[in-house]
């Protein structure tokens, strides 16, 4: 009777052979092979009648060395090293790298709608982390092109009720004198300037400044010279220090640009020195200007101590001297100023700032939004390929276990995981960049044009480097799990039990705790994507007070030819012209355009009303408009009249104010009739008469388009004649396409008067409140994404874990629970780590919304019914992603899952 | 007259019996596919069991023969079998195999001119 011995052949030869340190599938090639023979030998020898153990012993004396045996092979098999040894081989660092990158490329090879998912992920997440740096590193990274700049402060004065404006001429050369705390105290203005004398003329950006303003910044010239005091005088020749694009653009970028004259604003300027290439402040500087060429001993209002103009401090500290300290004594300066000039100066202050501060301060919050939002979302890609990763690897344990069997040092197999990992995120990193550059324009497109250092923005070297850096720590941050579980994963029981179920360990529970936590931080963003969208909700929703749509603007300056009598011919030709504009319905003159900002701000004191103290008296704007005006923009009349052609030089002055205005001072009695006079209660002359309100109009918004409405006066331009100012212009039709039309016919009268910022109202208030949109879009772009990766990430996770289970809902089904309870049974599971993440999402969105407050605009960061939304938006979500799988385990056939056993 | 692949001073007796080894393997596998364990048997049987392989002395052969590109193993898997792989002989390995059958021809010439082996 023979006895039947069942026999693991392979088992048998493992435990034999000694470790060939092969590659792991040669080895398994090797050793089935020799079971085979094995095998066969005793089966051979039982059929001639040998007993079980003369059998084995045959069966052992085919390889009677064993240890020789693997040596022999070594020799043979060690020469050829690939296919990549994975985790096993002998060989060097290099060595290993290699044969980890060949074996992810072909791992994944081998996986490539998990590889494909991976790298859209990751590209989606590194494209928007790259076009949020680039931005980020434009405006407020780069350090300003001067020397030292944090010594470099920019000094303003304020006004008794705090907001900051330009110094007057007399206080400029009084703090000049009087501080102590600043080596080089120089002047700046913005302004813009014609440029003629070539083929079409331009509107040029230019500052005039005092002589020692390049060595308050500490910049020295690239070509020519600097200005000396000697150029910054009334009456001297005209000079001027040009940007190096203008010096390329303009004057051929030779040495023998110096000395050369150029036409600003009609009158020759002879080029002296070049700024450095790549010198920049704010914005991409054309031409600087002495300042003293400007300053008219003979007009009175320059030596006037209350008239402030634009202009603004830059001062280098000295030495040792803190912002604080500097700050402090101009502060005492100005109250030195206030009690010797009481008339002009009560309660004017001073402020000091970091140059470098001024440019950046109002991007900041945003930026700050958009860098958390962004590092958020990538956050959560990581998370999400974390989960990819650990299904995958879960589906890989077979793997894993035979390379631990065959010796692979764990730490060999976590470094192959993580190389397939970064190879994923290099990939992605690759495809990211790739996308960054081709959105990159589009997004910033988006911010508003006047947002200063914009011009630094670009995909450089910088930003580069900054998204290599971020994929790779992706590619660490979510390989990392994944391969300290493949590493500490046992070995030859696991691949055993793998075959059988096709577990890997871990678990779901690693995987759940991922998938809590993409969906918290996919409500965060979900959160913070809401609030700006009511945001921008109420903004456009936000009355401007005029009829915003169809509205073209053109601003211009009129040179110095032009007299008060020639400035109101050209208004009224060029209005003509415009007007016969195929498609224009109506044209106006304004000196001030909605939203864009007062051009004039003055105080003002009411007939027949107290007279306030002179740091409390009210400020109005105060806009010369031609009589079309309020038609063309499409305003209404609430009282009063309209001007006329009464309204000109040498008749009774009028004024028509605005309701806010009507309202504030005269509550519910009517204003008309009343009058009003600009400046100070006792000036008096030509400039400031008295005007008699003849109308109220409705309000509109003149500096932004938030915050209460302002005060607004409105003159008659043929009773306050304008050097400067824009056109409006209503179209029937297609507003954006007039432009042209417009310049072509402005300069039918005037060749060499270029327009500038020729734009639609539409723009203006688009670039208005820029800000809040690119915030908007790109928190709803992430947010978007964050919700379809949190979608992903629960789906995956609820598969997974239904998989795992179906022998056990088969078991539940074949004793009789219907589907609906098996149903409820994983939703009850996984929602309910749903639930949690939603829950801790809540209260990371409630504390981390405050980080958008300063973007809100009618609503608060923390909106209840924002966040409920975002809440039931997750919810949705998250249950629309677990019942699909759900649904899948109540199809489970109870016979065929208990088969599976 | 002498191949590159077995200088007639390279026939020492190590190399004589790695040699007829490899040429043994060769032949057989100058017909159809085999396995390992066939490879075995048929060597036993035609030699009426005076020679056998053990799968110490034949496994490691095959692998060389196989990094040296003479032969190449592939896995055939049949419904209810375990996998085997079976070797064939390679476009290179019918040309060693060519050289090595006139070597041993004009070794075998050679013993019986010197050695008479065949009428001793």
């Amino acid at each position: 009777m023979t006895q039947k011995h069942s026999i693991d052949w392979r088992q048998h030869v493992r435990t034999k052979l000694p470790a060939l340190a092969t590659a792991a599938e040669r080895e398994i090639e090797i050793v089935d092979e020799l079971a085979l023979q094995l095998e066969a030998t005793y089966e051979r020898e039982r059929r001639r009648g040998a007993s079980h153990l003369e059998a084995m012993a045959a069966a052992d004396a085919e390889v009677p060395d064993w240890p020789a045996f693997a040596r022999t092979v070594r020799t043979i098999e060690r020469p050829y090293v690939p296919p990549p040894v994975a985790g096993a081989g002998p060989g060097g660092f290099m060595t290993g790298f290699m044969q980890d990158i060949r074996y992810a490329v072909r791992a994944l090879g081998r996986a490539p709608g998990f590889a494909a998912v991976s790298i859209v992920t990751l590209a989606l997440g590194i494209a928007a982390t790259t076009i949020v740096y680039a931005i980020v590193d434009g405006i407020l990274l780069r350090p300003l092109p001067i020397a030292e700049p944090e010594r470099v402060m920019l000094a303003r004065e304020t006004s008794p009720a705090g907001t900051e404006f330009g110094l007057s001429w007399p206080n400029f050369l009084d703090w000049s004198a009087r501080q102590t705390s600043f080596e080089t105290f120089a002047g700046w203005r913005g302004l813009t300037a014609n440029l003629t004398g070539i083929e079409r003329p331009r509107r040029l950006n230019v500052r005039q400044v005092t002589w020692n303003l390049l060595s308050a910044l500490g910049v020295n010239v690239a070509v020519g010279r600097d200005f000396t005091a000697g150029d910054d005088k009334w009456g001297v020749e005209r000079t001027a220090i040009v940007s190096h694009a203008f010096w390329q653009r303009e004057l051929g970028g030779t040495p023998d640009a110096i000395g050369r004259r150029i036409m600003l604003d009609e009158a020759p300027v002879t080029v002296i020195g070049v700024l450095p290439a790549g010198f920049t402040v704010a914005r991409e500087e054309d031409i600087f200007l002495p300042l003293g060429t400007y300053l008219d001993p003979n007009n009175p209002a320059i030596m006037l101590r209350g008239n402030h103009s634009n202009l603004a401090a830059i001062a280098r500290l000295r030495n040792g001297v803190s912002v604080e300290a500097a700050t402090a004594e101009m502060k005492s300066i100005a109250r030195q100023l206030e009690q010797e000039h009481p008339e002009t100066n009560s309660g004017n202050g001073a402020t000091v700032k970091p140059l470098f501060e001024t440019l950046v301060s109002t991007a900041r919050p945003m930026l700050y939004v958009l860098l958390g939002a962004v590092a958020t979302m990538l956050l959560i890609a990581c998370v999400n390929l974390a989960n990819l990763m650990l299904a995958r690897a879960a589906g890989r344990t077979q793997e894993m276990a035979v390379r631990r069997s065959l010796g692979a040092a764990r730490w060999r197999i976590a470094r192959q995981m993580l190389t397939e990992s970064l190879m994923l995120a290099i990939a992605g990193g690759i495809a990211g960049v790739g996308l960054a550059y081709t959105g990159f324009g589009a997004i910033v497109a988006l911010l508003p044009a006047n947002q200063p250092r914009i011009h630094l923005i670009s995909v450089d070297w910088r930003v580069l480097v900054a998204a290599a850096t971020v994929s790779i720590a992706t590619g660490v941050l979510f390989g990392l799990v994944p391969a300290i579980q493949a590493a500490t994963g046992r070995s030859m029981t696991l691949l055993r039990s793998a075959r059988v179920t096709g577990t890997g360990h871990g678990g779901v529970g690693t995987r759940r705790t991922l998938m809590l936590a993409e969906v918290a931080l996919a409500l965060v963003l979900v959160t913070g994507a809401g609030l700006m969208l009511r945001t921008m909700g109420h903004l456009a929703a936000i009355d401007t007070g005029v009829t915003r749509e169809q509205l073209v603007t053109a601003q211009f300056n009129l040179p110095a030819r032009y007299d008060q009598t020639r400035r109101l011919v050209f208004l009224d030709q060029s209005l003509e012209r415009l007007r016969a504009i195929p498609g224009v319905s109506n044209a106006a003159f304004t000196l001030s355009i909605p939203v864009a900002g007062s051009n004039w701000n003055s105080i003002f004191i009411i007939e027949g009303q107290p007279v306030p103290e002179r740091s409390k008296l009210p400020s109005s704007a105060w806009i010369p408009v031609s009589p079309e005006y309020f038609d063309t923009m499409g305003m209404r009349l609430l009282e009063g009249r309209l001007f006329d052609s009464r309204d000109r030089t040498g008749a009774h002055n009028v004024v028509i104010v605005n309701e806010t205005f009507a309202r504030r001072f005269f509550g519910s009695n009517s204003p008309i009739g009343t009058r009003v006079k600009q400046g100070w209660p006792e000036d008096s002359g030509p400039y400031t008469p008295w005007r008699e309100i003849v109308g109220v109009v409705n309000d509109v918004r003149m500096n932004s388009l938030q915050g209460d409405p302002t005060l607004q006066a409105y003159l008659p331009v043929r009773q306050m004649g304008q050097r400067s100012g824009a056109f409006v212009v209503r179209a029937s039709t297609a507003a954006a396409m007039l432009g042209r039309s417009i310049e072509g016919a402005v300069q039918e009268i005037d060749p060499n008067l270029p327009l500038f910022n020729v734009q639609t109202m539409d723009q203006i208030i688009e670039a208005a409140i820029g800000n809040e949109r690119l915030t908007m879009v790109l928190l709803m772009g992430f947010a978007s994404l964050a919700l379809l990766m949190a979608a992903i990430g629960v789906f995956g996770v609820t598969a997974y874990s239904v998989s795992q289970r179906t022998h056990e809902l088969g078991i539940r089904m074949a004793l009789g629970a219907n589907r609906g309870s098996v149903l409820a049974l994983v939703l009850r599971q996984e929602m309910g780590a749903c639930l949690a993440g939603i829950a801790i999402g809540v209260v990371g969105a409630f504390f981390l919304s405050s980080l958008l407050e300063s973007l809100l605009y009618g609503v608060t960061a923390r909106d209840a019914a924002t966040l409920s939304i975002a809440a039931v938006v997750l919810l949705m979500v998250t249950i629309f992603a677990c019942v699909i799988p759900a649904h899948r385990a109540t199809r489970v056939d109870p016979v065929t899952a208990l088969r599976l056993e | 007259m002498f191949h590159t692949y077995m200088a007639p001073t390279d026939i020492s007796t190590k190399s004589l019996q790695k040699g007829s080894a490899e040429f043994l393997l060769l032949s057989i596998l100058d017909g159809p596919d085999r396995h390992g364990y066939e490879l075995a048997q048929i060597i036993e049987t035609r030699s009426g069991g005076r020679l056998s392989f053990k799968a110490a002395t034949l496994y490691p052969l095959l692998y060389k023969l196989e990094k040296q590109g003479w032969v190449s193993g592939r896995w055939v898997e049949k419904a209810g079998e375990r996998r085997r792989r079976f070797y064939r002989l390679t476009a290179s390995g019918r040309k060693v195999l060519g050289a090595r059958r006139r070597v041993w021809r004009e070794f075998v010439d050679a013993l019986e001119q010197v050695a008479k082996i065949r009428h001793a």
